[in-house]
């Protein structure tokens, strides 16, 4: 159980970091120790088949002199000009447009969870950072709920991620990150969208009820 | 990790899942806040505010749990009847629109055209320090404020692509430089001159819901005559449709001015009679000005000595296409069936030479039937005025040398005499670098790489000029030349507020917008833009500071407080002031009080305008300058109303038919055309055919040239040529082409692009000068199958 629990820190250290890598480029956080942490957080999972694409990442944003390139890259995938390659809006995949019935579904959960919107995110419930990072949040609940003991409470995030994973993150994710593959330039949004679809076709099939 | 860790487990390994759970590092919540309980599930109405035309129509929306997903009429309001038209709906599919700038944007590729990708760039800071000489923008604080104290001339509007003209003819008859308010309710007979009033007029709902209340309303139903070359949705609804020669409606209306008049139809209350009440008007012959007693209108006789005596309806049939015996009918069924008013719109004033005097004569008819000034006539609206911004705007030196420069446009000049503004004219000068170059550009929400004729012109200028920062909802044909582009809120995530431009019936109204849902992106709304731009510019400039520091009064210096001090005269009469303001998002003004004392220099209602004889003797128009205005008549007659041919760019014999541009019931002023609403209704109420425009025309010029339904032809101009797909109807005059406005997007979103074709482009430069006012229907095209 020891591992397990180091698997659940795990879990909410790939999916903060994930949820992160999908914003806006910021240099800072792509050069510090964002990419080792994330490759000892999938090595504790043992989810290690990207660590070469990892290291050769590692290389290409240390030699980034400015986030300049990947702001580009950013903006014509996510934001567009007009259209852009990869909506990160869920609804976009499950009823074709903004603010669908899936994104009031993903506001309740928050809510019922213990979350909102972040007043300065200025985005989107369903955008695939705030989803992620609503993963990380209810991995540290149930995290610290087992720390205190708290089983109930545990069992409740735990669920509350199961079910989110099923009903929402499973459902699009593999979409979204497919249409990154298919129209990225560069070696960062190719490896974080190939982590991102792998990681979360492992966590909907081992989070699978029973 | 498919299983539970139970708590006797966790107890078990208490020890290294503690060391384990340190491994966590610091990743801070950046998207996500705590909150202490669940927002309750909230379903309810909010009243705000339409921007789709001028007529800022309150409105309520339904939004539950933070989804705007209903919106209706408002029915607190007495001018829109508590209704509102289609394109108010449309906002939902606006707000929601996945094709919305959502972020700051900076160019990196710095060439400019269509072939070029601008290759965008998200930016965290919100605000560039913008100096520079030409902003259009259009709002007090923006359009006004802003510019000034920062000391530029050059706040150039999109208002001479729109109808300036219009306004003429009520200038010259009863002295308001303003859109009529037609009492569509209460009139019995509805004489329509080039407008589609039920589909693309402002206020669109007042026209429609007044329309609507006047043919089932329960009183005596009025019978309704369009006169377009095209049969509009409008003339398709009327009781007659006139398809008329283009640009010719100025003949119609003294054609039957000469009817009214020689059957003895005029109104004697309002226009007076001869002194010997048996002496008559007669066909081509002179009165005598002392045998005649003037009531409330003064210069008739002038009129009919000077221009309408020998103007009959034979001669207005010869010019117009309409039987003699068609004119003289409508002429007599329209000063009997009263109140009976004319309407017009651009078809009749967006003509260079002779489009004021369009206007001129068709609003003058109004008053020779005495329907001017009463219940079911063609008057002036209620005055809806806001309260006084609370501090003066201050000027520096560079300021007041600055905003002292020529403009742009010429404005001002003996050029365009009494011109607000003259849109498209920019282009053209700064081009030239008349009367010098243009460094800076900040737009918001217009698109006259679109909209302007010779669309293609202000590609040419957005390419020359160095910058230039775009506000705006979506990534439009202009934004696509943006160095900047700031994502602007969509109406119903405002604070802003407005009343009708022009009316419908003797009510107006105060509309408050206040935002029904937060903002979906990083947007801000126009004001707040304004706010930001002077906030920023006065830590530079003392004199901008002082415009800007306590704009909002007592109620903070943000959208919301400027809102509030601006609207106070609307709301502080309510018992419960703003808080009920909210609630109601609306406040009746009126009912407007008839009065036939006129704000004319005669006080009277004129059928010689003094308004534009003094406007002419100050500023020195020559010859020389009619010439420019192409204005042919000279003396008197150049101060009535009086019909002058046509003017057309492109000679008939190699461009035989004349291109008719027109707006369709859907088109959001271009706000629209990537909504799937919108494009799926484009043309169905003519044609049954959405998601793109046609080039109607006539089943006889089909057989002429040679052209099937569903062909595909050019339609080409002097300027150019375009390709569309021919439609063969009934409802377009012979001699014409006429295409739906608002298609042949090359941005705008995904769904506006790529579909149909873009007129503007082929569509020549002309104006009507006195107003500044773009032709818009006077270009000559051939057409021959692609």
């Amino acid at each position: 159980m020891n591992e397990s629990l180091g698997k659940l820190a795990a879990r909410a250290d790939v999916y903060g970091l994930l949820s992160q890598a999908y914003y806006t480029p910021e240099i800072s956080f792509l050069k510090g120790d964002f990419l080792a942490t994330l490759l000892r957080a999938l090595g504790s999972l043992e989810v290690d088949s990207f660590a070469g694409e990892v290291k050769n990442l590692e290389g290409y944003l240390q030699a980034l002199s400015k986030s300049e390139e990947l702001s580009l890259e950013y903006t014509r995938l996510f934001r567009g000009p007009v259209k852009a390659k990869a909506y990160p809006y869920e609804s976009m995949y499950i009823e074709g447009g903004m603010m669908g019935t899936s994104t009031l579904d993903v506001l309740r959960r928050y809510g019922e969870a213990g979350v909102a919107i972040e007043e300065g995110f200025k985005d989107l419930p369903d955008h695939i950072s705030a989803e992620l990072e609503f993963m990380h949040y209810l991995c540290r609940r149930e995290l610290d709920a087992l720390q205190r003991g708290a089983d109930d409470e545990a069992r409740r995030f735990r669920d509350r991620q199961q079910s989110f994973l099923r009903e929402h993150l499973n459902k699009w994710v593999p979409r979204f990150t497919s249409l990154i593959q298919q129209y990225a330039a560069m070696p960062y949004y190719l490896t974080i969208a190939e982590i991102t679809r792998e990681f979360i076709k492992g966590e909907a099939t081992s989070n699978s009820p029973g | 990790m498919a299983s539970y860790i139970s708590r006797r487990d966790f107890l078990k390994t208490s020890g290294a899942t503690l060391a384990g759970a340190l491994i966590i590092p610091r990743i801070d919540f950046r998207f996500l806040t705590p909150v202490s309980q669940a927002a309750a599930s909230i379903d309810k109405w909010i009243a705000s505010g339409c921007n789709g035309c001028v007529g800022w129509c309150p409105l309520r929306v339904r939004v539950v749990n933070g989804k705007a997903v209903k919106i209706e009429g408002n029915p607190e309001s007495k001018w829109t009847r508590g209704k509102l038209c289609p394109r108010g709906r449309l906002n939902l599919q606006i707000i929601y629109d996945p094709d919305r700038v959502k972020k700051p944007l900076k160019r990196t590729n710095p060439k400019k055209g269509r072939e070029e990708d601008p290759q965008w760039m998200e930016i965290p800071e919100r605000l560039a320090l913008f100096r520079g000489r030409y902003t259009p923008l259009d709002a007090d604080l923006l359009y006004g404020r802003l510019i000034k104290a920062y000391g530029s001339p050059n706040s150039i509007s999109h208002s001479a692509l729109c109808s300036e003209t219009d306004k003429s003819g009520n200038w010259y008859a009863r002295g308001e430089y303003a859109y009529t308010a037609y009492d569509l309710e209460d009139a019995n007979y509805i004489l329509a001159f080039g407008t589609p009033y039920l589909e693309s007029n402002r206020p669109t709902t007042g026209l429609l819901a007044a329309a609507g209340a006047g043919r089932r309303g329960g009183g005596i139903r009025p019978k309704t005559v369009v006169v377009d070359p095209r049969q509009s949705v409008s003339a398709a609804r009327a009781d007659d449709w006139l398809p008329i020669n283009p640009g010719t409606d100025g003949a119609l209306a003294l054609g039957m001015a000469h009817e009214i008049l020689t059957a003895g139809l005029w109104d004697r209350k309002f226009i007076g009679d001869f002194k010997d009440p048996s002496q008559t008007f007669m066909s081509g012959r002179p009165v005598n000005e002392a045998d005649w007693q003037d009531a409330y209108s003064i210069g008739l006789v002038k009129w009919w000595n000077e221009v309408l005596n020998g103007f009959t309806a034979n001669v207005a049939a010869k010019e117009t296409g309409i039987p003699e015996g068609t004119i003289k009918k409508i002429a007599r069924e329209f000063a009997t069936t009263k109140p009976a008013i004319t309407l017009r719109g651009r078809g009749v004033g967006a003509w260079p030479g002779n489009g004021t005097y369009n206007v001129y004569a068709i609003y003058a008819l109004n008053g020779l039937v005495g329907s001017v000034e009463v219940k079911g006539g063609a008057n002036h609206y209620p005055s809806v005025s806001f309260s006084d911004e609370p501090i003066p705007i201050t000027q520096d030196d560079l300021a007041k040398t600055g905003t002292k420069q020529p403009r742009i446009d010429e404005k001002g000049t003996v050029k365009f005499p009494y011109a607000d503004v003259i849109t498209n004219n920019a282009a053209d000068n700064i081009l030239k670098d008349f009367p010098y170059p243009i460094e800076m550009i900040l737009s918001y929400w217009n698109n006259w790489t679109f909209s302007a004729p010779g669309s293609k012109r202000w590609e040419e200028v957005l390419k020359k000029v160095p910058f230039m920062a775009h506000h705006t909802t979506h990534i439009s044909e202009w934004s696509m030349y943006a160095d900047i582009i700031l994502p602007a809120k969509t109406y119903l995530e405002k604070w802003s507020a407005g009343s009708p431009a022009g009316g419908s019936g003797v009510w107006s109204g105060m509309t408050l917008f206040q935002p029904v849902i937060e903002p979906l992106f990083d947007c801000m709304s126009e004001v707040e833009l304004a706010l930001a731009l002077g906030k920023k510019l006065g830590e530079y400039y003392p004199s901008i500071k002082t415009s800007f520091d306590g704009i909002g009064g007592t109620y903070g210096d943000t959208a919301q407080g400027y809102t509030q001090v601006r609207t106070e005269k609307a709301w502080k009469p309510l018992s419960r002031g703003w808080e009920e303001f909210r609630e109601k998002g609306t406040v009746n003004v009126g009912p407007h009080k008839f009065n036939w004392e006129f704000k004319t220099p005669s006080r009277k209602f004129e059928f010689v305008t003094g308004n534009l004889k003094k406007l002419f003797d100050d500023k020195k128009v020559s010859e020389a300058d009619l010439d420019v205005y192409r204005i042919k008549a000279r003396g008197d007659k150049l101060y009535m109303p009086h019909y002058q041919r046509p003017i057309f760019i492109g000679e008939a014999a190699q461009y035989p038919l004349v291109l008719i541009t027109y707006k369709n019931q859907l088109n959001q002023e271009g706000r629209s055309a990537n909504t799937p609403w919108a494009q799926e209704m484009y043309l169905t109420p003519l044609y049954g055919a959405g998601w793109t425009n046609l080039a109607e025309i006539n089943p006889l010029t089909g057989a002429k040239y040679g052209i099937a339904e569903g062909d595909a032809i050019y339609v080409e101009s002097e300027v150019g040529n375009i390709k569309a797909i021919a439609k063969l109807s009934e409802g377009v005059h012979p001699e014409v082409v006429a295409m739906c406005y608002g298609q042949g997007h090359w941005a705008y979103g995904h769904l506006a692009k790529d579909r149909g074709v873009n007129p503007n482009e082929i569509t020549g430069v002309m104006y009507e000068h006195i107003t500044g006012m773009s032709a818009y229907f006077n270009t000559r095209v051939k057409v021959f199958k692609a």
